[in-house]
């Protein structure tokens, strides 16, 4: 049979890609490589979140926050939705500018968030280290626990239909046709390539997404509380936009009790193993913004891979080349947030619709070849 | 601040890693062993009293002549690069820095959950011998020993020695099994003996085979279990029931150096059983594993593979190829107890019930997890194996329930305080 749609990768890009476009009622087939885990998204921190970096973020990932809130009710509870918000934490005067600019930016989408001073951010969050200068806090952000999700979105995808072949691992991609290394062929009118760092098997891809390495740590059950995802604005002084290793702190709290602690960001590196060094400076980052972590225990420390661009931005659209072949990838550290987004203008551009935010800034049109 | 450093890192200072010290410490090497537990001697020699004898302190005794730096409560919890592993002492860590590693983690007890098991009263067999190692009184107490393997003949001859009113013992095992497996143990005279001390020792018990535990009952605490043999289920009043089925090897250090393991033991990596010393070689330069972690198979095996791997570490050829009959001997008695006490996995599935929890750390019932496919996905999906023990002991019911491999670690392999990960320094800084 020819299928509507064939979809490249189960992550939780290809999982909403699939579940969107088969509610549609778009005849899909997913392929992922693995049995099971897509690497990315069970290595990731389930922070759903404004960013406004760019114009284009800031658009993306505020469209796909509205879109988790609608999905947030049919999620089970294993998901562990959250609406915890975040809070942006200002150390010094220079970063409560950032905190009022993008008070005012959020304004004006008319996006809710809130201006925490040092007392205000204290009452908020008791553990934080005394003498920050204040936050911003932003209701509207939630955590999720993304392995559910996706599970949730693929077995919703199936239940309208779709098929989910794993264990395929495509080779190669032409217009109107996947095909394996084992030789099988499957036929699609649409191909949507949402295969993350794997998505380098498209040739156009192939220089334009790279793997940024990212470490996480889980604690224990601790009674040591937290009550927003924290975020610092520092890291828009550190390296963190840049090619250099980087650590910024980032803490997350989970139901169980559990903390989560980021993260680190590396190019090069295509060693998943954990380097504690690394992990020492994140660590240390923690405590300067978090010190009553110190005496928490560590339970397991992991990496994953984000699949990055060069300029930040993922890769949603039609490919130069062919005619019906689409990239679904290049998320980096949001891809857990906009997937939801990504599935959405996806399938308004397969289907021939205007999309509720412009499509451009996100077309692989823009890689250099 | 200089890394420590050493020619020859032994972790685990059980039977096997202080054999292969003394081995390697022998032929002028400078050996580093270091043991997670305060004392040294393993599961085996751990004395009650502290004070080592026999065997254990003659090893010692060499040891501490040959000048081998001896580590007591000293943890390998993560491999790091450029041959080193990272260390936690007294809450403490530092790298150590080898040319050549011997693995001697030994192994740890199997539990296998059944309904009811998480009522205060249940224990771990090898876990109440320790407890009342430790000053635990059980005098007068009613006492079910069940599960399978030569472990529980030893924990109820302790348990009785220590006063305790131990009813019964509840072997899975055939009475044929076990006919055939004191057969081959004749050919291993050392073995057979201890087995009939044993016997002896729980002489007025009753050895019940073929008998599996399929509930553990009571309200707050536990009053009886419900034994099954030959189709009939009994109820036996108790206080307390200690349930151990065989062992399974400590494969965590090995899998963080890549070694691979499956089923509790680790394995060269085309497949054959792990060799120490050469064959193993062969695929893990620098690397040897030795003891229960590489099957399991009584505390002779530990010591002559735990010889064998020093030897050969030390790079003493000849001697370390002198073991053949020996080995061969051992390794057959090894295979035929591992054959008798291998679990029966209908048996064990026909017990569960939905509302059995597997996980405790993170409370997951048998319910949420039977129809997943493997390992990995029941852990991202219900959060198994995800808790402080990190699946010590669900990765090994699983294993037994499923046959789900758990073939992946993350370091730390025990938890670590975040201000220590912070601490991490290392020769480069
Ligand atoms: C440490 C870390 C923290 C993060 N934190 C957050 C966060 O807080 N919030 C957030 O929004 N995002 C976060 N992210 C980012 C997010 O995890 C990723 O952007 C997202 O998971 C990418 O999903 P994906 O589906 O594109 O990729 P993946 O999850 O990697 O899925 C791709 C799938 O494609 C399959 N595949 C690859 N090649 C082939 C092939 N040839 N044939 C068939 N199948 C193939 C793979 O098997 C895989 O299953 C984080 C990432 C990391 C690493
Ligand atoms: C609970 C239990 C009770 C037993 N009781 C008996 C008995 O009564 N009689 C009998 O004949 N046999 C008994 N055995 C079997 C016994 O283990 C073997 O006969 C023999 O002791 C095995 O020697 P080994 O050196 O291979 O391992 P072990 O004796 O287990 O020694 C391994 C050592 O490695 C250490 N270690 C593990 N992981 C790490 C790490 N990450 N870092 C640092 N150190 C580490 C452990 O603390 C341990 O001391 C028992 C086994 C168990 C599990």
């Amino acid at each position: 049979m020819t299928y509507d749609v064939a979809i490249i990768g189960a992550g939780i890009v290809g999982a909403a890609c699939a579940d969107r476009l088969s509610a549609e009622g778009l005849s899909v087939c997913i392929l992922d490589s693995r049995a099971e885990h897509a690497p990315a998204t069970a290595a990731g921190m389930g922070h759903i979140v404004v960013m406004d970096d760019s114009e284009a973020q800031f658009a993306l990932t505020s469209y796909s926050q509205q879109l988790w809130n609608e999905l947030a009710v049919e999620l089970p509870p294993e998901a562990e939705f959250e609406n915890c918000g975040t809070l942006w934490i200002a150390s010094d005067e220079e970063e409560m500018e950032e905190v009022d600019r993008k008070f005012w930016k959020y304004a004006e989408i008319g996006l809710a968030s809130e201006i925490l001073d040092e007392r205000s951010l204290r009452s908020a969050e008791p553990n934080l280290k005394k003498g920050l200068s204040g936050a911003l806090r932003v209701p509207g952000d939630s955590v999720v626990y993304q392995p559910v999700a996706t599970n949730f979105l693929v077995n919703r995808a199936e239940a309208y239909g779709a098929s989910v072949q794993r264990n395929a691992s495509v080779s190669m991609v032409i217009d109107g046709l996947v095909e394996t290394w084992t030789g099988e062929r499957i036929e699609a009118e649409h191909i949507v390539v949402a295969a993350g760092c794997g998505s380098t098997l498209l040739p156009e891809l192939a220089r334009a997404v790279r793997p940024r390495k990212g470490h996480l740590v889980i604690t224990e059950r601790t009674s040591t509380a937290v009550n927003h995802q924290l975020v610092e604005l520092g890291y828009l002084k550190s390296a963190h936009g840049t090619d250099e290793d980087s650590v910024a702190f980032n803490i997350q709290p989970r139901k169980t009790g559990q903390l989560l602690i980021g993260s680190s960001r590396q190019y090069g590196s295509n060693d998943p193993s954990v380097d504690f060094e690394i992990v020492g400076k994140m660590m240390k980052r923690a405590l300067e913004y978090f010190p009553s972590a110190a005496g928490v225990n560590a339970t397991r420390i992991w990496t994953g891979f984000r699949p990055a661009t060069p300029d930040g931005l993922p890769y949603i659209g039609k490919v130069r080349e062919y005619d019906h072949v689409f990239a679904a990838t290049g998320h980096e550290g949001l891809g857990i947030t906009t997937s939801l987004g990504t599935a959405a203008l996806i399938a308004d551009e397969i289907l021939g619709r205007v999309s509720a935010i412009p499509r451009e800034p996100y077309s692989p049109k823009r890689i250099d070849v | 601040m200089a890394d420590r450093r050493t020619e020859i890192l032994v972790i685990g200072g059980g039977p096997a890693g202080l054999a292969a010290a003394e081995a390697a410490s022998s032929h002028g090497k400078q050996v580093t062993v270091i043991d997670e537990n305060p004392a040294f001697g393993g599961q085996i020699w751990r004395a009650e009293k502290s004070a080592l004898s026999g065997k254990a302190k003659q090893l010692v005794d060499v040891l501490e002549k040959n000048g081998v730096e001896m580590i007591p409560s000293c943890t390998c919890v993560a491999s790091l690069p450029d041959k080193r592993i990272l260390a936690v002492s007294n809450g403490k860590s530092f790298p150590i820095a080898y040319d050549k590693v011997i693995i001697a983690t030994g192994a740890r007890e199997r539990f296998i959950p059944v309904p009811g098991w998480t009522l205060p009263g249940v224990f771990g067999a090898g876990g109440l011998q320790a407890l009342v190692k430790g000053g635990y009184d059980i005098g007068g107490k009613r006492i079910v020993v069940a599960g399978t393997g030569p472990l529980l003949l030893a924990v109820a001859a302790y348990l009785k020695k220590k006063g305790g009113n131990v009813l019964v013992i509840a072997e899975q095992a055939s009475a044929k099994k076990l006919i055939k497996l004191g057969l081959a143990s004749l050919r291993v005279p050392g073995k057979f003996a201890e087995a009939m001390k044993l016997r002896i020792a729980t002489a007025g018990i009753r050895y019940s085979t073929g008998s599996v535990v399929t509930a553990a009952h009571g309200s707050n605490l536990l009053e009886a279990v419900a034994v099954k043999k030959n189709g009939r289920t009994s109820n036996i009043e108790c206080d307390l029931l200690a349930v151990g089925y065989h062992l399974t090897g400590n494969t965590e250090v090995a899998l963080l150096l890549d070694v691979f393991a499956l089923e509790g033991t680790v394995i060269a990596l085309e497949g054959q059983k792990a060799a120490t010393a050469e064959d193993f070689l062969y695929e893990h330069e620098d690397i040897y594993c030795a003891g229960e972690l590489a099957g399991i198979g009584g505390v002779e095996k530990s010591l002559l593979e735990g010889r064998r791997a020093g030897l050969a570490a030390a790079g003493v050829e000849g001697d370390a190829r002198g073991f053949a009959a020996e080995e061969e001997r051992l390794g057959r008695f090894a295979s035929a107890m591992n054959r008798t006490f291998e679990l029966d996995r209908d048996t064990l599935l026909e017990i569960m019930t939905d509302d059995t929890i597997v996980c405790r750390c993170e409370d997951v019932e048998f319910g949420k997890i039977k129809d997943c496919d493997n390992f990995i996905k029941a852990k991202l999906q219900t959060r198994i194996g995800m808790g402080s023990c990190q699946g010590r002991v669900c990765g090994s019911a699983c294993e037994a329930l499923f046959g789900w491999g758990t073939n992946s670690i993350r370091p730390p392999i025990v938890p670590l305080r975040v201000s220590e990960l912070a601490n991490f320094k290392t020769e480069k800084d």
